[in-house]
């Protein structure tokens, strides 16, 4: 047992001289399903919000505040291009907030109907670059690699640790419930 | 510019009984006997009887909170009705207060009549001042100038004589006017003297920037300089002077205490090398800029005074030599930061539109000062995805410390590049006409918006990129400044999502600063490629390419992602010693026009470095001048397919295998070497690119020559400054595998008369680097190709008495193979050209 734990005390010390455990985690293969849908709550804006994260750049009046459980591989902040998270037929903002924990706060810039839109990531590109185009595509991988709605079970717990529908001035209000968001589910502490 | 206030930060109390008299109580020093009150009918009319102004007019019951837009009637000179102010005749008082800044209510008033400082505008009821006509044409040999009564901008050449017959005055690009004292003068005579000792031909460099913890060498060469033969000279070290300054004042005065006593002996140059100055002897010190210039004199008569005939390295503006302190270490000047945080609740990466609205600033103390009146180069930092404005503490303060006001802001990196390019343009227009409100106001007049630099990281790094391209390719029209004012782009880890079409600097002097290392934006085949950038860069563009650093070693605070062999990771606090040095050697360079800077950009690594930098730290450098700089390019692969004719028109002989000419690009998605892809480990351009170079090997057993023939009308070399050109050891080919290590090629100068001179590259402390040995991307070890430039002082040629004709160089030609370098080798070329100092 002693020579066990000298050995993997070692294995630790020669890893950690390698430089191995530095290395970033490999981005997963891609359509990927969340693991959960953990909180969904619709919004409503009464101040029209530019959405950045789509080619077509639409005013956003409504939409989804959600919290998923993800492989934490996806949330890694990296430069290069990143698996793109759609919610039906838009594409979806997250924050760099979900590494290590996988569980990322998201926006959905309408108002999609969570018991019959699959969630999932797509080809890692740049969000302003997607179009409806790609997305319609992108869908259409989804659907083949067998990624459907969660199950309305899910949706209906979802939905109600979300709560009922938030009438929100604008965009501020939105980032200060995002950002509670962020602490209830994200933050170390939040996970014991 | 607001209108011309007499009253700032006062206000008074004013009276006014209708009745055409005022009385009135003072505060502050005001006087208000010039105040007037016209009563006629059901109105009044207030005038300030200085004739300025106008000022705003506010009517309150008492002093406090007067202003307010809430209690604002109008200005001086207008006529007030008093049905409008809610008053009758026989209202026995009134208060009202005039206050600065003044207030409007309709844009002519706020007119200062100067169309050069922008159209001032009326906005909530308060002066707005224009933004100044821009007229900088980014041509540092114009004059540029607005027309007061038009705001036309106009250009005219820089008119550089300055009147005195002792000096030629020209000008340089990037540095404007400079001087040299007319040969014919009687002043002296230009020449190189300072440098180092070599362990091989050419035996001696002279260069211009030394670290201060180094010696500096005095050398002659007989063969150059033969009437020195025999000559007893004091050799003096004195501070700096202007070629003006040499031709009014020729006396001579040691910085050391006392001039050294030399013989000149014939012989080689080795035989005529002396210490001149030892380490740590002399002040290093620059103000808050960098290289201490000092003067080298042989005083041949021993007079103590500067004649005809003798010898000065530094005759002209241009120092002779320059003592540079640790570039790792902080500036002289006390810095200062703070924060402006706008009101979205999270401050790096926010839920919904992040890198809208905070920013950090760092500026030198002294702008607190009252009454200082220095301005100074603006800086703006632009972090990567999932990074932080305030991670670059360490970088702001740094480059604060050296006279510059560096602003890191929100980065809205994550929908990707266009909305980055975006916060990169908007904040810098921000801190330019926010200047007088952000920090209380303390910028106000201190930011030179005429010299700005732009650092970016990751996809900040070409976000930069981008916004440079809005500017020059998209129309897009900044408020407050011009691509012009960009004086140099410096990207770091740069991310090419949009490639060419996108991402193009331009002519912007560009720097890329980069880790072997990275795990993110790694540099793996079929990747986004950094170097592309560098590539596309057409204005002086340099490259910092640092073994065993990571991604985010260049920042405070993100994930450590290095992937490389073990034992190489050089850590964050090394990597920064290396980043803050460069960028502050790159923003001196092209903010401040330091030719101490310089030096650093190319000269061999192993030689040359900044001195906190530990001696074991692998960097390579890439360093290639603007177009203008360019006196001749033998070849640069870009316009002649052939392999046997270059691009400048002359023939092509080798003997070297496997000669291809081909785009720099790797295609294939691996790093293995396969036999079939020439450009194996090229990561130097995308598709969408044209970069072009050759590669070939050599192998052990015999030597190998590459030689390029130099056509009729450019053979003469006797003005030009430097043979510049760069190479690279092709990664995992068999012969880099097995040699393992720098590699080492003599180039030599060929005359039409059979005169010919070599040189080892190796002699200038280092060769082309060998790749990083990291893995993955296919079989065995070595990452991307890393290109290295070798500049040659055309002179270097001339030594010990080569007897090589100058002006009559018919071959450029490289010799590899173990009489002349490394045994064997596998190797890329590009860029071989002439230059100007």
């Amino acid at each position: 047992m002693i020579l066990r734990a000298a050995l993997c005390g070692l294995v630790v010390v020669l890893v950690t001289a390698l430089g191995a455990v530095a290395a970033p985690p490999a981005l997963p293969e891609t359509p990927l399903a969340p693991f959960e849908l953990l909180y969904a709550r619709p919004f409503t804006l009464a101040e029209p919000m530019e959405y950045l994260w789509s080619k077509e750049r639409p005013m956003v009046t409504s939409g989804w505040l959600l919290v998923l459980e993800v492989d934490p591989a996806v949330a890694y902040p990296r430069q290069t291009a990143l698996p793109v998270l759609y919610a039906g037929d838009q594409v979806a903002h997250y924050a760099m907030k979900g590494y290590p924990s996988g569980r990322i706060v998201a926006v959905v810039p309408a108002r999609i109907d969570l018991q019959s839109a699959p969630i999932w990531f797509g080809t890692p590109t740049l969000p302003e670059q997607v179009d409806q185009a790609i997305i319609q595509a992108e869908e259409v991988l989804a659907r083949e690699a067998g990624i459907g709605p969660f199950p309305s079970g899910v949706v209906e717990a979802a939905l109600a640790a979300g709560g009922p529908e938030l009438v929100l001035n604008s965009s501020l209000d939105l980032e200060a419930l995002g950002r509670e968001l962020h602490v209830r589910y994200l933050e170390p502490a939040a996970l014991k | 510019m607001r209108p011309q206030s007499l009253i700032p930060k006062r206000w008074i109390l004013i009276v006014i009984f209708l009745t055409g008299m005022i009385s009135s109580a003072a505060w502050g020093q005001i006087a208000t006997d010039s105040l007037r009150a016209e009563l006629t009918g059901d109105a009044v009319r207030l005038t300030w009887g200085a004739g300025t102004g106008p000022y705003g007019i506010y009517r309150a019951a008492d002093p406090s909170g007067l202003d307010s837009a809430d209690n604002y009637v109008g200005v001086t000179g207008e006529t007030f009705f008093l049905d409008a102010l809610d008053l009758e005749p026989g209202d026995p008082v009134l208060y009202f207060l005039v206050a600065d800044p003044p207030r409007c209510n309709q844009h002519f008033i706020c007119s200062n009549g100067n169309p050069c400082d922008g159209v001032e505008t009326c906005f909530d009821r308060r002066c707005i001042a224009g933004e100044p006509v821009n007229c900088n044409d980014g041509d540092s040999c114009t004059e540029d100038s607005c027309s007061l009564s038009t705001g036309a901008c106009s250009s005219t050449a820089l008119d550089c004589e300055d009147g005195d017959p002792c000096t030629l005055d020209y000008c340089t690009q990037g540095l404007g006017c400079e001087s040299s004292v007319d040969p014919a003068a009687g002043v002296g005579v230009a020449a190189e003297l300072a440098g180092n000792p070599l362990g091989a031909y050419p035996h001696f460099e002279f260069v211009r920037s030394f670290n201060e913890d180094a010696p500096v060498s005095l050398a002659v060469d007989p063969g150059r300089t033969p009437d020195l033969v025999g000559e007893t000279c004091d050799v003096y070290v004195v501070e700096a002077r202007s070629a003006a300054g040499w031709c009014s004042d020729r006396t001579l005065s040691d910085a050391r205490g006392a001039p050294d006593t030399r013989t000149f002996v014939a012989g080689q140059v080795q035989d005529n090398t002396f210490p001149l100055v030892p380490p740590l002897a002399l002040d290093s010190s620059a103000g808050h800029g960098i290289g201490h210039g000092y003067d080298v004199v042989l005083d041949c008569d021993q007079d103590g005074q500067l004649d005809g005939a003798e010898l000065v390295d530094g005759l002209e503006d241009r120092s002779g030599l320059y003592l540079v302190h640790d570039l790792t270490q902080p500036g002289p000047l006390a810095t200062v930061q703070f924060d402006s945080i706008g009101p979205e609740p999270d401050h790096c990466d926010s839920f919904i539109n992040p890198g809208n609205d905070d920013m950090r600033i760092y500026h030198p103390a002294e702008l607190q000062n009252p009454g200082f009146g220095g301005r100074f180069p603006l800086v703006v930092i632009s972090h990567g995805n999932g990074h932080c404005f305030d991670w670059y503490d360490f970088l702001g303060n740094h480059l604060a410390s050296y006279g510059y006001i560096v602003m890191s802001h929100d980065n809205n990196t994550g929908p990707g590049i266009e909305t980055a390019s975006v916060t990169t343009l908007t904040f810098t227009d921000r801190i330019l006409l926010e200047q007088d409100s952000l920090g209380g106001g303390v910028l106000l007049g201190h930011i030179d918006s005429s010299r700005i630099a732009w650092l970016g990281h990751s996809r900040g790094g070409e976000g930069i990129v981008r916004a440079y391209d809005r500017i020059v390719d998209d129309g897009y029209v900044p408020q407050a400044y011009t691509a012009d004012d960009i004086v140099v782009l410096s990207s770091i880890a740069p991310t090419d999502f949009l490639e060419r079409a996108g991402a193009d600097p331009h002519d912007a002097n560009f720097h890329l600063l980069y880790g072997a290392a990275d795990g993110d934006v790694c540099g793996c085949p079929n990747s986004l490629y950094p170097f592309a950038l560098l590539e596309r860069a057409t204005g002086n563009r340099h490259s910092t390419y640092l073994h065993g650093a990571d991604h985010n070693d260049f920042n405070c605070c993100g994930f450590n992602d290095f992937e490389g062999p073990a034992g190489t990771a050089i850590g964050r606090a090394e990597a920064q010693q290396v980043q803050k040095a460069i960028q502050l050697a790159t923003v001196e360079r092209y903010a401040e026009g330091s030719l101490a800077a310089e030096d650093f950009f190319w000269r061999q690594w192993e030689s040359f470095r900044p001195i906190g930098v530990d001696p074991s730290t692998v960097v390579v450098s890439e360093y290639r001048k603007e177009p203008a700089q360019r006196s001749f390019v033998l070849e640069d692969y870009q316009t002649e397919p052939s392999t046997t004719v270059s691009s400048s028109g002359g023939g092509v002989n080798f003997s070297v295998l496997g000669l291809t000419e081909a785009q720099l690009n790797d295609t294939n998605g691996s790093f293995s070497w396969t036999g079939t892809e020439p450009m194996n480990g090229m990561t130097r351009g995308e598709v969408s690119d044209d970069t072009r170079g050759a590669v070939f090997d050599y192998a052990a057993g015999g030597d190998s020559f590459y030689e390029l023939e130099v056509v009729p009308v450019e053979q003469d070399f006797s003005d030009d400054r430097f043979l510049s050109f760069r190479f690279v050891q092709g990664t995992r080919h068999p012969l880099t595998a097995a040699e393992l290590g720098d590699l080492n090629l003599t180039v030599s100068l060929v005359d039409g008369v059979g005169g010919a001179s070599a040189i080892r590259i190796d002699t200038y402390g280092g060769g082309v680097e060998e790749p990083y040995q990291r893995g993955n991307y296919g079989s065995g070890a070595g990452w991307q190709n890393e290109f290295e430039t070798v500049r040659i002082r055309i002179t270097d040629f001339l030594a010990n008495g080569s007897d090589l004709d100058l002006s009559n160089i018919r071959f450029v030609r490289f010799d590899f193979g173990s009489s002349y370098g490394s045994a064997q080798g596998r190797l890329g070329l590009d860029d071989v050209e002439l230059t100007e100092e």
